[in-house]
């Protein structure tokens, strides 16, 4: 199905939630453009590789494998949160 | 070759002595990073405009300056802390073993300086992580800004992640050793260890190394940063696709400068060169001149290619950037710097670590002023000469030279902090150098020494 087939309202929802209301380049927003493939299907194919090769590799340990799957969510997160945070205070501060 | 045996008490001594030595140090990079905050706010309070970069209007129409500049210089001199670890660990080249960790230290202080040059540049700090994590879904696609921010993070995870994975085997071996202060962090990193975790993670960080090796020489430095510039055809200096590799090579040498300039500084306050020998600094500087001789075979490419028959535009930005001063002393410290690394591997005598360490300071400070250059430049001499109304012309504000200092002293603070919390010599470093010299004991028929553990 394409998206010209969809409900115009159900269109305008879906461009509301992809591109903020702000319209984009493709009939999906942005979605499909350089960015996501070079990311998404390039950049970080070393990391598919590298979280394949510790669940699937010898000695196998999922369950440490696993806690390098959440080493990488965590510091993700606290890295993120802290900067929030930060930068809240900046905000409050400055402006 | 000193013929001291390497302890683990060599390890341990930064984290259980403090010279004064220690706090002089400390209290001259506080103040520095304190000065530099101080013009930090007052930009804050008053706007990005008292640097002169906020609009068209004012600096000949450079928006972007030293801030960015020395941000992709501090992500090169990130990118040291892999290539050895890679070296030692996917390669087999344990002459580097001793100075790993210190080099995977300084990928993290190194990118955590460059993120928050990223930060100084905004105008509206706080805008920043609502933008981002907001808007990820929509900008990801066309903005390689947003490419940039999400390969440094994921950078910087990487790099972390594999510091984490492989303090846990040495705090634990250590912990009795180690001050009982600090005991939460030690049981956080430890939590869960046991002895047959080891084999695993090794064979996890080697994967670990080998994606960052791709992932961060490849795709961020020779990749998301120089298509911040090279995606851009109105910018003549800027645009083309040698800019990836020439990056990377500007790179390389300011890492490898800065991986010298660390071990030396260790090796010297705590005199470990039974532990960072002689080896370690004659093998980086050859790794320094080699990429030295990249980095100006590239820079011979696009001069070349802009003084020969050029299309006017870029004729012209080329034309600028060879008459300008900075870029003949960079380039000159660089060639210079390339000498002494060929007289030293035709002449072993010529070969000193000081120096080494003097050739690091200048492929350091060439790479600073090549890359400020690069992007002022860039911007100074656009096709059509679009800005050539724009009044006034670009000289870093006190602010942004105070940031390099204060940049500088963050990344002094983080080292003298760390190496007060884990050992920043790895203990497989002391282990192997231990193995090592009891095989040369070994192999010459003298009585076997007792090796202190």
């Amino acid at each position: 199905m394409s998206f010209s087939a969809l409900d115009p309202a159900a269109l305008s929802m879906l461009e509301v939630v992809l591109t903020h209301g702000f319209g984009g380049r493709g009939p999906t927003a942005g979605f499909p453009d350089t960015g996501t493939w070079l990311i998404f299907g390039i950049i970080l194919v070393p990391v598919y590789v590298m979280i394949a090769a510790w669940f699937l590799g010898s000695p196998r340990n999922p369950k440490l494998a696993a806690m390098g799957v959440g080493y990488l969510v965590i510091i993700t997160t606290v890295l993120w949160i802290t900067m929030f945070f930060a930068m809240e205070v900046v905000g409050i501060i400055f402006y | 070759m000193s013929t001291k045996r390497p302890t683990r008490e060599d390890i341990m001594r930064p984290i259980q002595h403090t010279s004064r030595g220690y706090f002089v140090v400390f209290a001259i990079a506080g103040l520095a990073f304190a000065l530099f905050l101080l013009g930090w706010m007052y930009q804050l309070s008053e706007g990005l405009v008292v640097t002169g970069l906020s609009d068209w209007g004012s600096g000949g129409g450079v928006t972007w300056g030293l801030y960015i500049g020395a941000f992709i210089w501090w992500v090169g001199i990130a990118h040291g802390g892999i290539i050895l670890s890679a070296a030692v660990r996917l390669l087999g080249m344990e002459r580097y073993m001793p100075v790993a960790r210190l080099a995977e230290l300084l990928t993290i202080a190194g990118l955590s300086a460059a993120g928050f040059y990223i930060v100084v540049h905004l105008g509206r700090p706080d805008r920043m992580v609502r933008s981002i994590i907001g808007h990820f879904h929509i900008t990801i696609n066309s903005s390689p800004l947003v490419w940039d921010v999400t390969v440094i993070t994921l950078y910087l995870i990487l790099t972390t992640t594999y510091l984490a994975l492989t303090l846990r085997y040495d705090i634990t071996r250590l912990r009795d050793d180690l001050p009982n202060h600090f005991e939460p962090i030690y049981k956080l990193m430890t939590i869960g260890y046991t002895e047959k975790e080891d084999q695993m993670v090794q064979r996890m960080v080697w994967w670990l190394a080998l994606a960052i090796i791709i992932l961060a020489p490849l795709l961020l430095h020779g990749g998301v940063i120089p298509w911040l510039f090279a995606l851009i055809p109105s910018m003549p200096g800027w645009f083309g696709a040698v800019q990836g590799p020439q990056f990377l090579t500007i790179a390389l040498t300011s890492a490898i400068s800065g991986v010298i300039l660390l071990s030396y500084g260790f090796r010297y306050v705590y005199d470990w060169d039974h532990i960072i020998a002689d080896d370690v600094f004659r093998g980086l500087t050859l790794w320094l001149g080699f990429f030295c001789l990249l980095f100006l075979w590239l820079q011979l490419q696009q001069n070349i290619v802009g003084t020969f028959a050029p299309p006017l535009d870029l004729a012209a930005a080329v034309s600028a950037k060879l008459s300008t001063p900075m870029y003949i002393v960079a380039m000159a410290l660089v060639t210079l710097v390339l000498i002494y690394t060929f007289a030293q591997a035709i002449r072993p005598a010529v070969f000193t670590k000081k120096r080494s360490v003097v050739a690091g300071i200048a492929v350091l400070a060439a790479t600073l002023m090549e890359k400020i250059l690069f992007v002022v430049d860039g911007l100074l001499h656009p096709t059509f000469d679009i800005y050539a109304a724009v009044p006034g012309t670009y000289w870093p504000s006190l602010i942004e030279l105070a940031s390099v200092l204060g940049t500088v002293s963050m990344v002094t603070m983080f080292f003298l902090l760390v190496a007060k919390v884990v050992p920043v010599v790895e203990l497989h470093a002391v282990e192997h150098l231990q193995d090592t010299s009891r095989d040369d004991e070994s192999d010459d028929g003298g009585k076997r020494p007792e090796v202190k553990a």
